[in-house]
């Protein structure tokens, strides 16, 4: 039997539309545009995403499971891919718990301390939203034609 | 304007062209008759969403031409929202094959009302690709969560609850036995619709000790210099591989579960028979667990709520084999597999037991007293041509259920095939494969019947309102 792909890639879709969203309301922000009341939603779900991303580091520490745990594991793994530069479990939980202050100051229509902060947070999505496109394209590869192959010529 | 947002302009035009195409290759293929009314509702969703995302992408141009994006930004959006194009094609390919000339379209109408009277509100297609590969999966949760919140999640409303694509191999499309693994896709959408995850996950302890000596145990095989992994990749990969497969197994195995409450042993048989020619028996995926295990499972649940041991030879000597394979330890794993496996032990397969029966009604509830009457009225009907779609007497009799015309059918089959070969004429039985497709024919015409007795009696209930 076939896995259940098509699923699979609609949720992928989905939370890259999520994602985008995200990324074009924190670049809203950095430009010092005023966010609207969906903006502030987005990063609400944001600073959400970041939460999860870390009771996703700690799961191992005490493997509990709930219906949450799966989708908690998956912010984990996609916030450390995210952060590439990060390979310390201290400082990934530093990183986390900045952008999730300034997520949620954004979403409470606060201004973080610095334009960096606001930036670091976009980083972090555009990452994220790269690697879900990344996932989207493995997911679709039987319905989306190899246009590499039909333009490669021989060497 | 700079050349990116020109770039992008160009891409969204692109994008507009195949919404286009889309609607253009509805509107050629609208017009066939089709088995199920289901195949008419997902062309009908993919041309009005063809349309809304038309219009989405007109709302792009906006952002295109004023967001503060940056160019690298605004490509990944637009590649992404131009990514629902192919998915559209995929929906447009389902239909592809379930017109009434290339799929068994008398299974059609009894296969539709026993997946309502499990699932009210939910639509079924059945679509013969030429690919050998059975799939059944519902489109309809997906294509909702994907749309809700954006402008095409008004096109949601023209989709059933739940809408089952079921493909088979068109070489193969009269197999009808096998559909016994719809049973399996129903308790998917059972599993969600009662939030199963919810109680049974918290009744399932991972091993503490054995998820936390994986890390360190992986840091020292895989030593410490340059590209090794760090202790945050492996404590990622760690979570993120025990947790997928955990969740994802439970719930293949829950579905494993339902089905069997449903169908009997029909999914038992019908699973057996499709792994013996597309599975190996351990191979487990993060989402799905060894095949070893999922009829462990199923032959458990058999043994505790059928008389196997009063089965015919036949079928204790096939049930025997399977359990001797299925008791074996499964093979070939790597740790997280392990950490699983160790996990989904006994305790847990009896609670997804529970689960699976609390989620379904007894009377949908297939059981060993319906199993024996069925071998005892129905099997002989097989074996003397006769396809039993309804009871004695034929006027004031029933009509036959579903799980049972395809559970007797499994048992001629299994148990007393070569009767049933040589009481057909030579040139019918000349084959295996010849007098298989006899048998079938036979469980499909059982099925039509049975289907055309429940609509009159629908029919009469209703004139009498």
């Amino acid at each position: 039997m076939q896995e259940h792909r098509f699923s699979l890639l609609a949720d992928s879709l989905k939370n890259g539309f999520i994602l985008d969203n995200i990324v074009l309301a924190l670049a809203r922000a950095e430009n010092g545009e005023p966010l609207s009341e969906s903006d502030r939603r987005l990063l609400g779900e944001a600073a959400s995403f970041l939460q999860s991303a870390e009771q996703g580091y700690r799961w191992l520490d005490r493997p509990e499971l709930t219906s949450d745990t799966k989708s908690c594991a998956t912010f984990f793994a996609r916030a450390v891919s995210a952060m590439p530069t990060v390979h310390a479990p201290e400082a990934f939980l530093e990183n986390i718990s900045e952008l999730k202050t300034t997520a949620t100051q954004l979403s409470r229509g606060e201004h973080p301390t610095t334009r960096d902060r606001i930036i670091e947070l976009k980083t972090f999505f555009y990452n994220t939203s790269q690697l879900e496109l990344d996932r989207a394209d493995q997911l679709g590869g039987r319905g989306v034609p190899d246009v590499v192959t039909w333009t490669v010529f021989d060497e | 304007m700079d050349s990116f947002r020109r770039i992008a302009a160009l891409r969204i035009q692109a994008a507009q062209d195949r919404t286009h195409a889309v609607t253009e290759e509805v509107s050629r293929v609208e017009n066939k008759v089709y088995a199920s009314p289901g195949s008419q509702t997902i062309l009908r969703f993919a041309k009005d969403a063809a349309s809304r995302i038309e219009a989405l992408l007109e709302t792009e141009k906006q952002i295109a031409n004023s967001s503060p994006l940056t160019a690298p930004q605004l490509e990944t959006r637009l590649y992404r929202i131009s990514r629902l194009l192919p998915l559209l094609h995929e929906l447009v390919g389902f239909v592809d094959g379930s017109d009434v000339h290339q799929c068994p379209s008398q299974l059609i109408p009894t296969l539709r009302r026993y997946s309502k009277s499990i699932l009210p509100g939910s639509e079924i297609i059945v679509s013969s690709k030429p690919e050998l590969n059975y799939s059944i999966q519902d489109i309809a949760a997906p294509l909702r969560n994907l749309f809700s919140g954006t402008e095409v999640e008004s096109s949601c409303a023209l989709l059933p609850d739940l809408l089952f694509v079921v493909t088979i191999p068109v070489v193969e499309s009269g197999q009808i036995l096998i559909h016994g693994v719809l049973a399996h896709e129903l308790g998917h959408a059972i599993y969600d619709r009662h939030g199963i995850a919810k109680s049974l996950l918290p009744m399932i302890t991972v091993s503490e000790d054995m998820v936390k000596k994986l890390v360190p145990l992986m840091m020292n095989s895989q030593g410490k210099g340059a590209g090794a992994p760090s202790e945050l990749g492996l404590r990622r990969k760690v979570t993120e591989e025990v947790t997928e497969r955990v969740n994802g197994w439970v719930k293949e195995l829950c579905s494993d579960a339902i089905g069997i409450q449903l169908f009997g042993p029909a999914l038992f048989f019908a699973a057996t028979h499709l792994l013996t020619s597309f599975s190996r028996i351990d191979k487990a995926t993060e989402t799905h667990p060894p095949a070893r295990l999922r009829l462990r499972l199923m032959l458990r649940m058999l043994k505790q709520r059928y008389p196997v041991n009063e089965w015919s030879e036949g079928l204790q000597s096939l049930c025997r084999n399977w359990d001797e394979v299925s008791s074996g330890p499964v093979s070939g794993t790597n740790h997280y597999d392990q950490i699983a496996l160790e996990t989904i032990n006994d305790a847990v397969l009896d609670f997804v037991t529970l689960a699976s029966e609390s989620a379904t009604s007894a009377c949908a509830r297939y059981d060993g007293e319906r199993f024996r009457n069925d071998i005892a009225q129905l099997a002989p009907m097989f074996l003397n041509h006769i396809p039993p779609g309804e009871m004695p007497p034929y006027i004031g009799g029933v009509p036959v259920g579903l799980a049972s015309i395809i559970n007797a059918g499994w048992h001629v089959y299994l148990c007393d095939f070569d009767k049933f070969r040589k009481s057909l004429h030579p040139k019918d039985g000349d084959t295996r494969f010849a007098a298989a497709t006899k048998l079938h024919e036979l469980v499909l015409k059982a099925i039509e019947i049975s289907g055309i007795r429940i609509s009159w009696e629908e029919a009469r209930r209703d004139s009498k309102r």
